[in-house]
């Protein structure tokens, strides 16, 4: 067990580092902004805590100071200072900066008095013996020990059950989609913050009560729970900065894909709209460029249909969209195979007649040529287009 | 020289020449005729087949920018941002088309007005490379029309919801 929290707490103090460093490049543009420094401190101090809960920092501390179990308050209070950095960070997303300043005052005076009181709880007792994972049920029979731990559960409970219930009304009200999903993973990681402190203190009464029956949910089962809700925490600030640009890319690789067989149409019927005929491969591999490599694919292939548009078809186009609505392919998808039949015969594409039924391409979004200035609606359209005259039987 | 060295140059070239901001077509021209003291006019019309899809013709006194009007949205911003492009970069080129043609196109310009022309056709020549990539440039920059803008939130919880992405958003 050990060494499972030797990695466990590893990995969540990973995860509360790896944000507050990618807060901080944030902070280095816009470094006025009360809600992000307090959400960089805030993913700093479950860090800090995880790190002296991995047990082999945790008996090293001791070691170091001389002082048994001293990692234990380090643990508990810098887990307080968590719950109070939360609470700011609501109040800084509630309130405009000015008027929150009181209330900030207020909450920080609150964690100076319950912090002198845990350490003050803590050093009234001795705490002999190592205990890394176990050290609530060892000593929770010592009333002040067993003071201290009530106070730092109610003190950590208090935080993240305001965390939860405001971070869900967020989500309820923003219209961003990956800002949504985010602050709905705040609040689900805080509930299960929640659930660690209610099986905390369960287990706790138990002892009080005189049984042990409850030790494994106070030393496995709460701590593995508060791992998860803490990785969720840590994820739940970052996701809104980087989900889009990671599912936009996604996107785009796959329109990037999708073109492909018009755009080697294209070029083969024109190989003059290519501007760079030996584009390296390692470029074609750089994420960073894939947006203009997408970009450069359209214009490459609206450029070759235009100077193709003499070869073009209309009685091709009408004959493929008569024999798709026959065969019962909905109204939304004729356009596209209407248009690969239209332009077939100038990129000189024998006609192909697969097994596939279906002309319609699963992933496509864009049934209509797009009206206005809309890169994203163009690229889609032509995916649309490519796929129709791959693949639809009624192109040809 | 490659493309990609060709591209970081035009970027760092486009950067040095305080484009308006926002940047949009519109407000492109606007300033090049300011600039250039002297009116630019852009001209939609469905070109001939197997020509060329845009062209900067520049006369005496004015500008004209003619782009091909029967192909995409998408496809007629970049055509008139490559034509843009040679004014930026103040390509200059010697008469291409002859003056039967250029009145063809033009029915409207005394043939022997014009001074500049170019012409997008293909990327052989230097300059026609350089604008076509100044032109993948720009429409990286150029606004475009917002598409389907997302509902706006109640006004009461608008601050809120901006000082939330403020923090969790990379902006």
């Amino acid at each position: 067990m050990i060494a499972f929290f030797n990695v466990a707490y590893s990995l969540c103090a990973l995860a509360g580092y790896a944000t507050a460093v990618y807060k901080v490049r944030d902070l280095r543009r816009d470094p006025a902004n009360p809600a992000l420094i307090a959400l960089t401190v805030a993913r700093l101090f479950p860090a800090l805590s995880f790190t002296f809960a991995i047990p082999a920092v945790y008996l090293a501390f001791d070691r170091l100071t001389g002082v048994d179990n001293l990692a234990s308050l380090m643990v508990y209070v810098l887990m307080v200072a968590n719950s109070v950095t939360a609470q700011v960070l609501l109040l800084l997303w509630s309130r405009p900066a000015a008027t929150a300043r009181a209330a900030v005052r207020w909450r920080l005076t609150g964690f100076g008095v319950v912090m002198a009181a845990t350490v003050a709880l803590f050093l009234a007792a001795s705490h002999q013996g190592e205990h890394a994972i176990d050290f609530d049920v060892t000593f929770a029979r010592q009333w002040s020990t067993a003071a201290f731990l009530v106070l730092y559960l109610t003190a950590f409970a208090v935080g993240l059950a305001l965390s939860a219930r405001m971070t869900w009304r967020f989500s309820r009200v923003v219209t961003q989609r990956w800002l949504r999903r985010g602050l709905v993973l705040n609040a689900v990681g805080a509930g299960l913050g929640l659930a660690y402190a209610a099986g905390k203190m369960v287990s706790i009464v138990a002892r009080w009560l005189g049984s042990d029956a409850l030790d494994l949910v106070n030393i496995l089962w709460a701590p593995a729970i508060a791992c998860v809700g803490a990785i969720l925490i840590a994820v739940s600030s970052s996701l809104p900065a980087w989900a889009p640009d990671v599912e936009a890319a996604v996107v785009r690789w796959r329109r990037y894909r999708r073109l492909e067989p018009l755009w080697r149409a294209v070029r083969d019927a024109k190989p003059a709209v290519v501007l760079d005929p030996r584009t390296g491969r390692l470029d074609r591999w750089d994420p960073r460029r894939l947006d203009e490599r997408l970009y450069r694919r359209v214009i490459e292939i609206r450029d070759g249909l235009l100077a193709a548009r003499p070869g073009f078809s209309e009685p091709a186009a009408a004959r493929a969209r008569a024999r798709a609505a026959a065969a019962g392919l909905p109204p939304e998808e004729l356009a596209a195979v209407a248009e690969a039949a239209r332009i077939a015969p100038a990129l000189h594409l024998a006609p192909r007649w697969t097994a596939e039924p279906d002309g319609a391409d699963p992933s496509a979004q864009a049934p209509e040529p797009p009206v206005a200035d809309d890169a994203d609606a163009e690229a889609e359209w032509l995916c649309r287009v490519a796929y129709a005259l791959d693949r639809s039987p009624y192109v040809g | 020289m490659t493309l990609r060295s060709l591209r970081g140059r035009l970027e760092r070239t486009l950067d040095a020449m305080a484009l308006p901001e926002p940047l949009t077509v519109e407000r492109l021209c606007a300033s090049l005729s300011t600039t250039r003291q002297r009116p630019l006019t852009m001209l939609a019309m469905p070109l001939p087949s197997g020509g060329p899809c845009g062209l900067w013709v520049a006369t005496g006194t004015a500008d004209y920018i003619v782009y091909e009007a029967t192909t995409s949205p998408t496809h007629r911003t970049h055509i008139v941002l490559h034509e843009l492009a040679h004014v930026l970069l103040e390509h200059s080129s010697t008469k291409v088309l002859t003056d039967d043609a250029t009145s063809a196109l033009m029915p409207h310009l005394e043939p022997a007005t014009v001074q500049r022309l170019m012409a997008r056709t293909w990327f052989d020549e230097d300059a026609e490379r350089e604008a076509e990539v100044a032109a993948d440039i720009l429409s990286k920059r150029i606004q475009r029309p917002l598409r389907g803008a997302g509902q706006a939130p109640p006004s009461e919880v608008a601050d809120v919801v901006d000082r939330l992405r403020r923090s969790l958003e990379r902006r």
